[in-house]
């Protein structure tokens, strides 16, 4: 298997969405596993992806598969032409998370809890509790 | 070795606490000498304006020390816990969640509510004044009238909005007949000391660029520095210095620009580490302050479970600050439950995309292959997340100890951490467990996914973000490292001010109650301080 099948086998695109070798994840995989594990990372994919397909990785090596759909999935939505997809389906959704933020506005008055639930116990109120019930106490941690 | 000028207070660490304490003491003209291991962070340093934002989270701005190796960090050996902090000018303000909810008076008295935590010698009385006035410091948002906490003043900065994601949670806390009320958070919500509003970009993991959460080294330092405090990254503090009358004489630290050694003297030293960098730092002068032997011991992370809720309908996940409610039905003890001390319900929900297809907190990641898109579809911004956090009991075996295989880059011993928790809060998680499922029920989730933070061994694995208790605070000296104002026992003109002197936990994040401790204890030391420079032990009380 190379690199461009695996990410593809993991997000294969459906028609509005991508698949993720068309927009560049496959380029990032190997740079990006480094960054998280060093050489060694890199060279447990190449040695996975002679031997098995995704599933097999995901079965035989689950760290090293968590840390592929880590790569794979969050660099799959940095890109633009991703994004954009999202956009689409009718989201907001900037490109990065600053400058333009998500503004929400202010609170609402309306939004002020009415329920009346909720109590303390004041310093002067604190009192010894029944411990009787706790037979697991006089262990670690108590 | 080179020596420095003589400062009248030398702080270490310029976190949160230090900041404060160099803040408050640097104001009342005294010479302040902060040292800091860490630089400054600059807002274009924080990831959110790169497209690889998301990316840069699990590298350069993961929060957890051991996967980071930023520059001025130091390893930390654990036996299990993901030990997140941050170590630059303005500590872990540079990437928290700034949930600003305060302690209750209870918390302050667990040893007359059980004896399985001793008091605190304060009450909530005593520290509830600091409250409000670190709140105006720090630039704060809430909203006042809960009735689950003692009444207090209204926040600098009116309540954050309510996102959808808290209406559908409201509407599930209202079904159960549970307590509620909107998150206060270290977020300023209009504009506030030179500092623009949140605009909610939901990045807030990562720190806030902007600075509307508050990030110390944009919202303190300046007047810290504005005020004559001399402030020194990069510099390394190696051991505490003590003369031969008992008394701290200052602290060796190294330039970690030029490599070079230097001594800095001052009368008085505030220790401003935080709940690992403190004991570590105090075990490696020599075992300083430690005639109690509790220095290091009694490590609170706080239980920690969590669920992450998915419903059906659009619920803004990606968008605007990432905390929402809390909730306080549980937080009082109840030995019913089967367990003593309470919990809270943090509700936090955030992420962008590729977060949110790998499972915000319970890690559950979408499906690969051709079920993915599908998944996007129904999934995308349908997300919500809840935390409860509750109060870990204080053991004296979960402790920051040295270690005896990992060094730090001076090739000293680094702090080993271990933590476990024990019966009752094992208990009370999987109480909480339980709360946390009748919430998810009670949104209609079309799913959820539970997580208790165990690995496939049972071994508890939580981030932890609190580090609290490894110098306790406490009456007297045999039991505790400092007396009620974060005066050393043992060593008197040496004052710790971090979360390392918590006498227990509480069920809420710690920061406002760090901050708040951190500024009644450097206005003590402000108005002591002539005597407080020539202390004896025996002056201490």
């Amino acid at each position: 298997m190379r690199t461009f099948e695996l990410v593809d086998a993991m997000l294969p695109g459906d028609g509005q969405f991508p698949p993720a070798s068309h927009v560049g994840v496959h380029g990032h995989l190997r740079g990006r596993l480094r960054q998280l594990g060093g050489d060694a990372l890199v060279e447990r994919l190449d040695e996975a992806m002679r031997d098995l397909d995704v599933a097999g990785i995901e079965r035989e090596h689950p760290d090293l598969f968590a840390r592929i759909r880590a790569v794979v999935f969050i660099t799959y939505y940095e890109m633009p032409e991703v994004q954009e997809v999202i956009r689409a389906l009718g989201f907001r959704y900037n490109a990065t998370p600053l400058p333009r933020g998500y503004p929400m506005g202010r609170f609402a008055e309306a939004d002020r809890p009415t329920h009346g639930r909720g109590h303390y116990v004041a310093t002067g109120d604190v009192r010894r509790v029944d411990l009787s019930g706790l037979d697991f106490l006089g262990g670690k941690n108590g | 070795m080179a020596e420095r000028r003589h400062a009248d207070v030398l702080v270490i660490g310029a976190g949160a606490t230090g900041a404060i304490a160099s803040l408050v003491l640097g104001e009342a003209g005294l010479d302040v000498v902060c040292l800091e291991q860490g630089g400054w962070v600059q807002p274009d340093d924080h990831p959110h304006y790169s497209p690889d934002w998301e990316w840069q989270r699990q590298q350069r701005w993961n929060a957890n020390i051991n996967a980071r190796h930023g520059d001025g960090d130091y390893p930390v050996e654990t036996n299990s816990s993901n030990v997140l902090m941050w170590n630059a000018i303005g500590g872990s303000t540079n990437v928290y969640g700034a949930i600003w909810p305060r302690y209750r008076p209870s918390d302050f008295k667990k040893g007359v509510e059980h004896g399985l935590a001793p008091d605190w010698p304060i009450t909530y009385e005593d520290v509830a004044p600091y409250y409000e006035r670190a709140d105006r410091l720090v630039g704060v948002s809430g909203l006042e009238g809960n009735p689950a906490m003692p009444p207090h003043g209204p926040y600098p900065t009116p309540q954050l909005p309510l996102r959808r994601s808290s209406r559908r949670l409201i509407e599930a806390f209202d079904r159960l007949g549970w307590h509620w009320w909107p998150l206060p958070a270290g977020v300023i919500s209009e504009d506030y000391d030179g500092r623009p509003a949140c605009n909610g970009c939901n990045n807030c993991s990562a720190g806030c660029a902007r600075g509307s959460m508050s990030k110390f080294s944009l919202s303190v330092w300046p007047k810290a520095l504005a005020a004559g405090v001399e402030l020194r990254p990069y510099a390394q503090v190696e051991r505490i210095e003590k003369g031969r009358d008992g008394l701290a004489t200052g602290a060796v630290y190294v330039d970690r620009m030029t490599g070079q050694r230097h001594e800095q003297t001052a009368d008085v030293v505030v220790l401003a580490g935080n709940g690992v960098g403190s004991p570590w730092l105090l075990l490696a002068s020599d075992n300083l302050a430690n005639g109690s032997d509790q220095v290091g011991r009694n490590l609170l992370h706080h239980t920690l479970t969590s669920v992450d809720i998915w419903v059906d309908e659009q619920v803004d996940t990606h968008m605007g600050y990432v905390g929402s409610l809390l909730g306080m039905e549980f937080a009082e003890t109840d030995t019913s439950r089967g367990f003593v001390n309470g919990f809270n319900f943090n509700c936090a929900t955030g992420g962008h995309a590729g977060w949110q297809s790998l499972g915000i907190l319970s890690q559950r990641a979408a499906p690969w292959g051709a079920d993915h898109h599908r998944w996007f579809r129904e999934r995308f911004d349908r997300g919500i997340g809840v935390f409860a956090i509750g109060d870990d009991l204080p053991s004296p075996t979960n402790r920051i100890t040295l270690s005896d295989t990992a060094r730090d880059d001076l090739g000293r011993p680094a702090p080993a951490l271990f933590y476990e928790p024990g019966e009752n809060d094992r208990r009370m998680m999987r109480f909480q467990l339980e709360r946390l499922e009748e919430i998810a029920r009670a949104c209609n989730a079309v799913d959820y996914q539970l997580n208790d933070y165990c690995d496939e061994k049972g071994v508890y694995r939580t981030p932890a973000w609190h580090l609290l208790g490894t110098c306790r605070m406490g009456a007297d000296p045999e039991h505790s490292v400092v007396n009620g104002v974060n005066q050393s026992w043992d060593v008197p003109n040496l004052y710790i001010v971090d979360g390392s002197t918590f006498a227990t936990g509480g069920v809420v994040n710690p920061t406002p109650t760090v901050c708040a401790l951190a500024l009644r204890a450097a206005e003590n030391l402000r108005d002591q301080f002539r005597e407080r420079r020539k202390a004896t032990k025996a002056s201490v009380a």
